[in-house]
């Protein structure tokens, strides 16, 4: 029953955070310049300038449009785009969400493996091999994403020749949509060559933000590793003479409850390195549509998209305190 | 033995404190420091002499387009308009370290006085910034400088206010945090009962003590806005050109890059990486020490 209370408490908590983040966006989005003439430069006439602005409903009060603002978005109205096609805004990102996910949770799949592993190695091994982890973990991060990806692409795409290097999968080969997430579309599509197809263009883009993420990962499972291994328990192992793989996993299990913390921390950080993994890419996700957006100077869906970025980090990080309260009975609150 | 280490170097004066820190870089620590510094002042070193380093103009053009690297006259070849790729990034050093130290500032002298009133006298203030701080945290960072740097403009002040935006909350939690125990401690306790003014109790005893922490955030902070800065100048949200910039020369050489013609984006974006590298190298052995586990 006390988790329950937990639960309800941490969602109700979230209100006044949601409300300050959107508060956050709007005051960025129309406090700092006007956002019309900000996109547009000088080059478009006064005329023209204004007539966007009534659009977007930018000519009202400052009070009625942030009244406005909120009421919309609360209403799940995102608007209507500004340019190319003129439809609503929610339907747009629902549309390039889908590709975005994909990227993060392979991306998230591969950064906790490695970090796994070097972790693990680093604490087990300690010495010469935990300051080799450590520096991996320093580097690792301050691989700028567009740098890394493109040498990425350089040496498997230009030389090698075996992995693509950019879009979601081969013309032709883009499965039927269901959900939107190319892996799971195939899979359900029953088609292996689309399956094939479009995992071999999720690796090199999974591969650069989840070597980038990694870094973290590897520091938090050694620290937790060594922890572990310092408490009475697994001496008591070592003294019964079981075999170290054995201990091994026993540690690594308890070591594991922590990282579900890190990743509500992470989250920021890796949908930060999706939209530059994106734009290397030319992966067709929210990232690249914000970048897009912002060249057509399409006002509405540049703010709907930041506002779902927003909405999206508060919920996933109450998402994840909620399973860690779960898995970690110790926790009451 | 910390604790004693924290008495001693809070009653004697900083040369004491220097000795002290000096001590305890053993193992891997001396590795990281030194490598770090030899990093940064390189790059710092590069900025002040640029126009000993190399003849070229970064800003002009010339008719040798293109020219492969690891010649005697262009270390790193020539971009698509014949410019020298070793002289912008010389002079894109100059830019990308002005941009730093300005938004460094700018995040200290808001995040820092914010975090320190803060964590010292708590309650409802302590509590409303905690949230508003908390929340911009949590946002991407990328997006919300790109929004900032957005509206306000492509200018290297303005590239260095939104930065510094991002980094704000960072100072803030830290400082708070800090601030927190370092008002725990009996001394602070002992001012408050002699009836120090709250002022003299703020800037003599708990800022000199924040120092150690603040080079600490700076480095770690650095590491990463050297990222976002050269991601902004990526997405084209930083300067203009033809100022040189690392992040921006890197998208301009990406359309030459499948082509083979690699060292356009190469060379530029290996830079970023390295200087970001030099200060969390920094960073990591400084915060070691000061913080350190086991």
């Amino acid at each position: 029953m006390k988790l329950w209370r937990y639960i309800v408490l941490r969602v109700i908590l979230v209100i006044p955070t949601l409300f300050i983040l959107l508060s956050i966006v709007f005051v960025f989005l129309r406090m700092i310049g006007d956002p019309i003439t900000a996109m547009v430069g000088m080059k478009a006439p006064p005329s023209v300038i204004a007539a966007m602005r009534e659009e977007a409903g930018l000519n009202k009060p400052l009070i009625q449009q942030y009244i406005d603002y909120i009421f919309n978005i609360l209403r799940g109205d995102f608007g209507i785009t500004m340019a190319v096609d003129h439809r609503p805004v929610i339907s747009v990102i629902m549309e390039r969400f889908p590709a975005t996910l994909e990227l993060t949770i392979a991306a998230f799949i591969v950064s906790v493996l490695i970090g796994l592993i070097t972790g693990t190695v680093a604490a087990w091994k300690r010495g010469a091999l935990d300051s080799t982890m450590r520096l991996y973990s320093i580097v690792a991060y301050a691989l700028f994403i567009p740098w890394f990806g493109l040498v990425l692409q350089l040496i498997f795409g230009v030389y090698l020749k075996i992995l693509p290097i950019g879009q979601m999968s081969d013309p032709g080969l883009a499965p039927p949509h269901y959900t939107g997430v190319y892996v799971i579309d195939s899979i359900i599509a029953g088609r292996m060559d689309m399956l094939v197809s479009s995992l071999k263009h999720l690796i090199l883009p999974s591969i650069t933000l989840g070597v980038v993420l990694s870094g973290a990962y590897t520091r938090l499972v050694r620290n937790n590793m060594i922890d572990v291994m310092s408490q009475d328990f697994v001496l008591a192992y070592f003294a019964r003479g079981i075999k170290d793989r054995k201990i091994l996993m026993h540690s690594l299990k308890n070591a594991f409850i922590p990282l579900i913390t890190m990743m509500g921390l992470q989250f920021a950080i890796l949908l930060t390195g999706a939209i530059l993994t994106e734009t290397t890419f030319s992966w067709p996700g929210l990232g690249t549509m914000i970048v897009e957006r912002i060249q057509y100077t399409d006002y509405t869906a540049v703010q709907g998209a930041i506002v779902f970025f927003a909405l999206f980090v508060a919920v996933t990080n109450v998402v994840i305190d909620i399973i860690y309260a779960i898995l970690d009975p110790r926790i009451s609150y | 033995m910390d604790d004693d280490l924290k008495t001693i170097v809070v009653k004697h004066g900083l040369m004491s404190r220097l000795f002290s820190v000096i001590g305890r870089f053993t193992g891997w620590r001396t590795g990281f420091m030194i490598s770090g510094m030899i990093i940064i002042l390189m790059f710092v070193f590069i900025a002040i002499t640029a126009p000993l380093l190399t003849p070229f103009d970064p800003t002009k053009g010339s008719s040798d387009v293109l020219q492969p690297p690891f010649t005697y006259i262009h270390i790193f070849g020539t971009d698509n308009l014949g410019r020298d790729i070793f002289a912008r990034i010389v002079y894109g050093t100059r830019t990308i370290l002005s941009i730093l130290l300005l938004s460094t500032l700018i995040s200290i002298t808001i995040g820092m006085p914010l975090g320190l009133v803060s964590g010292f006298f708590s309650g409802v203030i302590d509590r409303i910034l905690s949230i508003v701080m908390d929340s911009i945290y949590a946002f991407p960072s990328l997006l919300l400088a790109i929004v900032i740097a957005l509206m306000l403009g492509p200018s290297p002040l303005n590239t260095a206010i939104s930065i510094a935006f991002v980094y704000i909350p960072t100072y803030y939690r830290m400082i708070r945090g800090q601030t927190l125990s370092i008002k725990a401690q009996l001394y602070i306790e002992a001012a408050i009962a002699s009836g120090t003014r709250t002022r003299k109790i703020l800037i003599k005893h708990i800022l000199p003590n924040l120092l150690p922490t603040l080079v600490v955030i700076f480095s770690l902070s650095a590491a990463d806005a050297i990222l976002t800065e050269a991601g902004l100048s990526y997405l084209g949200y930083s300067v203009t050109p033809p100022t040189p910039d690392w992040g921006y020369d890197l998208y301009v050489g990406r359309e030459y890059v499948l082509s083979g013609y690699w060292w356009l984006s190469f060379f530029p974006g290996l830079m970023v990486v390295l200087l970001s590298v030099g200060f969390a190298l920094v960073g990591e052995a400084l915060s070691d020490i000061y913080n350190p586990r086991r």
